[in-house]
């Protein structure tokens, strides 16, 4: 079976699904279709290919289409295209021996159009139309010698980009090092859903989702490349959340257009720019930014936002002012891609789909289904971005059509952490197997209302039902958790939780464990990130690691804020990263020591918080994760973290109805400071009120008779529920 | 008091800064001797000092030497200080402290989420960070500079 990967609108509609039905018909071929890709950087400017097939049997076969019945000068333009493929396939070592291409590289010229083509063929140049394809096909030989994934990721020009970072030759082959180099260098190509997300645009509203780990932001990068080598003339904007993105998006650009257009990308028309945005020069630009300045209406900067909205929906709110001053946007982008959609709040999906030009609105916005543990981060597109005057959703997403590119994809491939460490993430910050709480009967904290999220994120059912009050029993599959994330060590050493009686033994156990790793292990300095579970005390907690590791020649460092904006400072590879929880998102290692993981365990008030950041935590690790902690809540986590691994690494619940799922919410909400206060305060209260009562020292009947009426049937209400 | 001494010092220094969270960042004191008996205890990134930067504007002194970690401790708010000497022998001839300010400060006190604690206890370290860097600079013998501590 071929997967068939259908590039930006071309001009040549119907011999391109001509082709497609083909394959579809012929399923004994199998390998990858590539309609109007790739682009091929020559010295002329880039030059497109109409349709090229990758296959393990055959090679690389490029298929010159035509439209209709006439065939031009078809004989130069097959030399062409051969000849500029093959020049670039021939600048990569991994396809060549000796001097040979070890790809078999074919070209041929289908007319589905045209009856009769025999007599146009001569030796060297083919002809065919849909019934004189299959023999010609039969005729190509590649004996396949393992090239063909070189070949791919040669075609997806992510062999250039996907490089790793350079790290030392490993002394040993099973050091530590020498695993994380392995793993780093067996992420080299894009699968599938991959694939579908680089090359196939729609006319209209995409939406990608996945985990952290599933590639977003590499996938909406080779997107702007390459619709930028296509449309050299649309005016593309990529926007972002994290400032730090912006120097990854402009490198990743950079080089995908250099190979597929041998030119830098023109800048003028194709935007890196931050969501929102300041006055002061190109640098500074963003898209809420541009959007004041062009419809002339107020612009808010974070302190005057935060200001006037408060700290939690300064964005949102910002954009929805601006969006209800103008009554007729102007739009002047052709394709806005946004990343990190989950923090950036659907009004600004808006404002991008406001800014975009034509009737098509084509806006790809990629985000983490899954950032957030307790709710859906972001509302599904018919809530986004409202409705017609009829009434009709603006954007709403049709079911999907075979022979369409798709609107709406799924990176379910996780390739940041293996099963166990993401499962164990997950049972953690569900609490799955945390001891039922009394006020709950259950010991989740909380819960998707939609079921079907589960299979979304990548997990499958084994046992039971994902119904309300079913019991039901998920794992990890090797598809969305492959295997080579996590055979590369035994089960205990990918994840561990050690306890200790104090935390200054804590912090010298770290600083020894961090000098084997980088003495023992091979590993480099910028390979472990230590991350304190509170924000708020981490400079003064991880002080005594950081003092051992100094006398131990050591060096460290407090990721913090980035002084300077956009500017990213590459701190050095020769230091270890420590961080609070905040700054640790976004960033990945291949040790993640997780400091006073203790707090973690119970939190009144903030449960829903502190499980959420172990969580994040958890899923920091690209390969080894190691919990730590001190006295008896670790112990109730550690003995939580037995039952994750007595269970194989698969969630094992009851899914709690509607009913309990809010009274999950409500219960472990997470509650502001001053919530908290009042929830401590009221607590007290009535402690002392019972207190009183059963001491005799104050009687029913001194209440007002009233209130006491009104408690009765809040009660009562309760006892029904 | 000899350059094997300060160098002593300095790590003692650094360290205890390090353990109450004053240094985000810090270089190891680098030690550079020639044949003269001339002793040079100074940072790493130290040859980025260079008169090319003199009469440029600060902003962009000071982001070349973050960009080069041209400093012994980067502090919290993103001051940089610079701890060098120069001996002849076991003679103290010379000595830089320099301190750059961050020019920043405004995104520092904005938003301090991402400072790793909280608003108080960031004031405090920020007091702290200064009553220490003025004690430094009063006494040349680092082993009577008192770290501030927690309180």
């Amino acid at each position: 079976m071929v997967t068939t990967i259908r590039g930006t609108t071309n001009d040549k509609p119907t011999s391109s699904q001509a082709l497609v039905e083909f394959f579809e018909a012929n399923t004994r071929y199998d390998g990858v279709l590539y309609l109007g890709y790739p682009s091929i950087g020559t010295p002329e400017g880039p030059y497109p290919i109409d349709a090229l097939w990758l296959s393990p049997g055959k090679g690389a076969v490029i298929f010159n289409l035509v439209e209709g019945l006439e065939l031009g000068d078809f004989e130069a333009r097959q030399d062409d295209s051969a000849n500029k493929l093959e020049a670039k396939l021939r600048s990569h070592r991994d396809l060549m021996k000796g001097r040979t291409l070890a790809v078999a590289l074919n070209v041929v010229t289908f007319a589905p159009g045209k009856l009769r083509v025999t007599d146009l063929v001569n030796e060297d140049h083919a002809v065919c139309n849909r019934e004189t394809l299959p023999a010609w096909l039969n005729a190509l030989e590649w004996p396949d010698d393992g090239a063909y994934q070189q070949l791919l990721s040669v075609i997806q020009s992510v062999s250039t980009i996907r490089k790793g970072k350079k790290r030392p030759e490993p002394k040993r082959n099973d050091s530590r090092g020498a695993k994380l180099k392995r793993l780093e260098d067996s992420i080299a190509n894009l699968d599938n859903h991959q694939n579908h997300a680089v090359i196939e645009t729609v006319a209209g509203v995409q939406r990608i989702r996945g985990l952290a780990g599933s590639g977003k932001t590499i996938v909406l990068a080779l997107k702007a490349a390459y619709l930028h080598a296509r449309h050299p003339d649309w005016k593309i904007a990529v926007t972002f959340h994290t400032r730090s993105l912006k120097d990854q998006f402009h490198e990743l650009i950079n080089n995908f257009s250099i190979e597929q257009t041998h030119e830098e990308p023109d800048w003028s028309n194709l935007h890196i720019i931050h969501a929102w945005g300041a006055p002061g020069g190109e640098s500074r630009n963003g898209i809420y930014f541009n959007f004041c300045q062009l419809h002339g209406v107020e612009f808010h900067d974070f302190n005057s936002a935060k200001h006037r909205f408060g700290s939690d929906k300064a964005f949102e709110k910002a954009c929805e002012v601006a969006l209800k001053a103008v009554a007729i946007p102007q739009p002047i982008y052709d394709v806005i891609l946004v990343d990190e959609a989950q923090d950036l709040s659907p009004p600004f999906l808006q404002l991008c789909y406001e800014m975009i030009k034509g009737d098509d609105k084509r806006l790809v916005y990629a985000y983490d289904e899954l950032q957030n543990l307790s709710n859906q981060s972001l509302p599904p597109p018919e809530d986004i971005f409202g409705k017609h005057n009829d009434g009709q959703p603006r954007v709403s997403f049709a079911a999907q059509q075979p022979d369409k590119p798709k609107h709406d994809i799924i990176l379910e491939t996780c390739y940041r952490n293996s099963g166990p460490v993401l499962a164990t993430a997950h049972a953690l910050g569900f609490g799955i197997y945390r001891t039922p709480s009394e006020q709950t009967g259950t010991g989740l904290i909380q819960m998707f209302d939609q079921h079907r999220l589960w299979e979304d994120v990548g997990y499958e059912v084994v046992q039971g039902d994902l119904a309300d009050d079913q019991d039901v029993t998920l794992a990890r599959g090797n598809k969305t958790s492959p295997e080579f994330l996590a055979e590369h060590s035994p089960t205990d050493d990918l994840i561990q939780f050690v306890r200790f009686d104090s935390t200054a033994n804590q912090a010298a156990w770290l600083a020894e464990q961090i000098k084997r790793n980088l003495s023992d292990d091979e590993l480099q300095p910028d390979d472990i990130i230590v991350i304190n579970t509170d924000p708020l005390s981490t400079r003064n907690a991880v002080g005594p690691t950081r003092e051992a590791l100094h006398h131990m020649g050591i060096r460290s460092h407090l990721a913090g804020v980035n002084t300077s904006p956009d500017v990213f400072f590459d701190v050095g590879s020769d230091s270890v990263t420590f961080t609070g929880i905040f700054r640790a998102k976004g960033n990945e290692a291949g040790m993640v020591y997780i400091l006073n993981a203790q707090d973690c365990y119970q939190s009144p008030g903030q449960l829903a918080t502190v499980r959420n950041r172990l969580f994040t935590a958890i899923t920091r690790s690209k390969a080894w994760v190691r919990v730590l902690g001190v006295g008896g809540d670790m112990d109730r986590l550690i003995a939580e973290f037995e039952q994750i691994k007595k269970n194989g690494f698969r969630l094992k619940f009851r899914y709690p109805n509607a009913e309990q799922r809010k009274q999950l919410n409500i219960v472990n909400r997470d509650m502001s400071a001053s919530d908290q206060r009042r929830r401590t305060n009221s607590t007290k209260q009535f402690a002392s009120l019972l207190a009183d009562l059963e001491a005799e020292k104050l009687f029913i009947e001194d209440l007002p008779k009233e209130q006491v009426n009104k408690l009765k049937a809040l009660l009562g209400a309760q006892e029904n529920r | 008091m000899t350059p094997k001494d300060i160098v002593k010092q300095l790590n003692a220094l650094i360290g205890a800064w390090i353990r109450v969270g004053l240094s985000e960042n810090q270089n190891h004191p680098a030690e550079h001797r020639d044949r003269s008996g001339l002793v040079e205890i100074t940072f790493n990134g130290a040859e980025r000092i260079t008169a090319a930067l003199k009469n440029q504007p600060y902003k962009t002194i000071y982001d070349e030497l973050l960009r080069y970690n041209a400093y012994s401790i980067r502090m919290p708010d993103g001051a940089l200080i610079q701890i060098a000497y120069r001996f002849l022998g076991n003679e103290l001839t010379g000595h830089r402290l320099a301190f750059f300010p961050s020019p920043y400060l405004e995104d520092f006190q904005n938003d301090p989420q991402p400072m790793n604690c909280s608003p108080t206890s960031w004031q405090k370290t920020w007091f702290r960070s200064r009553c220490a860097l003025i004690l430094i600079a009063m006494t040349a013998d680092l082993k009577r500079c008192i770290i501030p501590n927690h309180t």
